[in-house]
């Protein structure tokens, strides 16, 4: 009578509880990602071709809304907080992207996220390699990286060649 | 219920209700509870030297792959594989012709399955008469005038930059490292980031300096695996199909290049795996023919941007 009647439904009851204690931050909890390119765009819809919403720069954080094709929806979490479409491969977990010297970076909680705050392969070891190796020259590496045609370039280019934005899926 | 049963059940049902808890709270969730707490501690120093090195040495013993380079460090040892890819080939004069490729690479890149990387995808034309083409890491392409002649149409050279493009999605480049230098540069820039540094170290440096070795060696001395030819011709064939090139001009310009190789020659003919080879491969996939009708406005274009190759 005592076990039907008080042990069992308080064994229970207190394991539901302690389970939930764990389980329901880490279901709830919002999923976060940071911007891990130099520059990219927040769009009003999953496609370069959408409305360019926001731009957004290296390690700037979002909030996960939804999944689709390659695209994430997401919530911008600075004012304006603007919803919109981000694609997949700018985004990555945020301890892979946090800036040196960033504010952010002190008194994070993991070693990962302060190890990889921007340390390591970055500009002052590459101003001291092109010191080390006086055969190489970075101009011309500076000069491609500005070659970039403009998405408006892009569109024209593609209509008129016949092509289209090589989004989503591919069938034979 | 006599005593014996009673406590028995009681026991029984603790049990039970432990192994449901302990099911739900997986590897998964504990770990990471375990994890922050350590890390807590060395956050907040209230881990001492012996500790602290305790974690150094777990650090600089875990092992590492490329998949571990942050997008930012891929960008710089990219930038400096394409410093030396440049200071053994000299850039083609021609704006025109760059632009042109530019446009076809930006638009091949969003077919891929990686289209933005830390720094983008720029394309540069060499000076060379070599049948040649390097993929830096992050994004940074070049192809010589040797390679754009093999090239009879606009989706020819799409197929081009695609192959090079998905050297550069499967991260290629990352892995011609030597697997225990990525080890060793990804544990002591994890141990510089924990004694917080801010000077390069002479091991940080002379890791940066393999790395670029072991990937300039590998795209202009060595060539990459046959696997890995063969896996970046698959992804030229997917950006093709998607962009609305034809996949067949991969097949095509493969042929061209076969006439055009040169036996002995240090370009493709030492690094890349023969066209008949990777023709072969790609019949395995690719059912469709080599043969295929020229867009006519595309190749009213190609032939003005590529007026000046020959």
């Amino acid at each position: 009578m005592i076990y039907r009647k008080i042990i069992m439904p308080v064994c229970i009851s207190i394991s539901f509880f302690i389970a939930a204690c764990f389980i329901t931050p880490s279901v709830m909890a919002e999923r976060i990602m940071a911007v891990q390119v130099k520059q990219s765009q927040i769009r009003a819809t999953p496609s370069y071709l959408g409305k360019i919403l926001a731009r957004m720069s290296y390690g700037e954080k979002v909030s996960i809304i939804s999944e689709r094709a390659g695209w994430y929806k997401v919530k911008k979490m600075t004012v304006p907080a603007v919803v919109g479409w981000m694609n997949a491969s700018s985004l990555a977990n945020p301890r892979v992207v946090l800036k040196a010297g960033d504010k952010t970076v002190q008194g994070k909680t993991t070693t990962e996220e302060v190890a990889l705050a921007g340390k390591g392969f970055n500009a002052s070891i590459e101003k001291d390699y092109e010191k080390s190796n006086s055969n190489l020259d970075y101009t011309w590496v500076e000069k491609m990286e500005k070659i970039s045609p403009t998405p408006e370039e892009v569109t024209a280019f593609l209509v008129e060649g016949n092509l289209s934005l090589g989004e989503g899926e591919y069938h034979e | 219920m006599n005593k014996n049963k009673f406590v028995n059940r009681t026991w029984a049902t603790i049990i039970f209700c432990l192994m449901f808890i302990f099911s739900l709270l997986s590897c998964e969730t504990v770990q990471p509870i375990a994890d922050v707490a350590t890390q807590v501690g060395v956050a907040s120093g209230k881990i001492g030297a012996e500790d602290a090195e305790k974690i150094r040495s777990t650090i600089s013993t875990l092992s590492y792959t490329f998949e571990d380079f942050t997008p930012e460090q891929e960008y710089y040892l990219g930038r400096a594989v394409g410093a030396n890819i440049l200071a053994k080939y000299k850039p083609l004069m021609d704006q025109r012709l760059t632009d042109y490729v530019n446009l076809i690479g930006a638009a091949c890149s969003v077919a891929s399955l990686r289209p933005e990387t830390f720094g983008g995808y720029h394309f540069l034309v060499l000076d060379s008469e070599e049948i040649n083409a390097f993929a830096a890491p992050g994004g940074l392409i070049f192809l010589t005038r040797g390679l754009l002649k093999c090239c009879r149409t606009e989706d020819e050279l799409a197929a081009v930059i695609a192959h090079e493009i998905a050297h550069v999605q499967y991260k290629h480049g990352l892995q011609a490292i030597r697997q225990d230098r990525i080890t060793k540069a990804i544990g002591s820039i994890a141990q510089e980031a924990l004694q917080n540094q801010e000077t390069v170290t002479p091991e940080i440096k002379e890791l940066f300096d393999g790395s670029i070795r072991d990937i300039t060696f590998t795209l202009i001395t060595n060539g990459y695996s046959q696997q890995f030819e063969f896996q970046a011709d698959q992804g030229a064939l997917v950006i093709l199909g998607k962009t609305g090139y034809h996949p067949g001009a991969l097949i095509k310009m493969l042929q061209t290049m076969k006439q055009r190789l040169k036996p002995g020659a240090t370009d493709f003919f030492k690094t890349h795996p023969s066209p008949d080879s990777r023709i072969a491969e790609i019949g395995k996939t690719f059912f469709g023919t080599a043969q295929y009708p020229a867009d006519p406005l595309r190749q009213k274009r190609f032939q003005v941007h590529t007026v000046n190759l020959n």
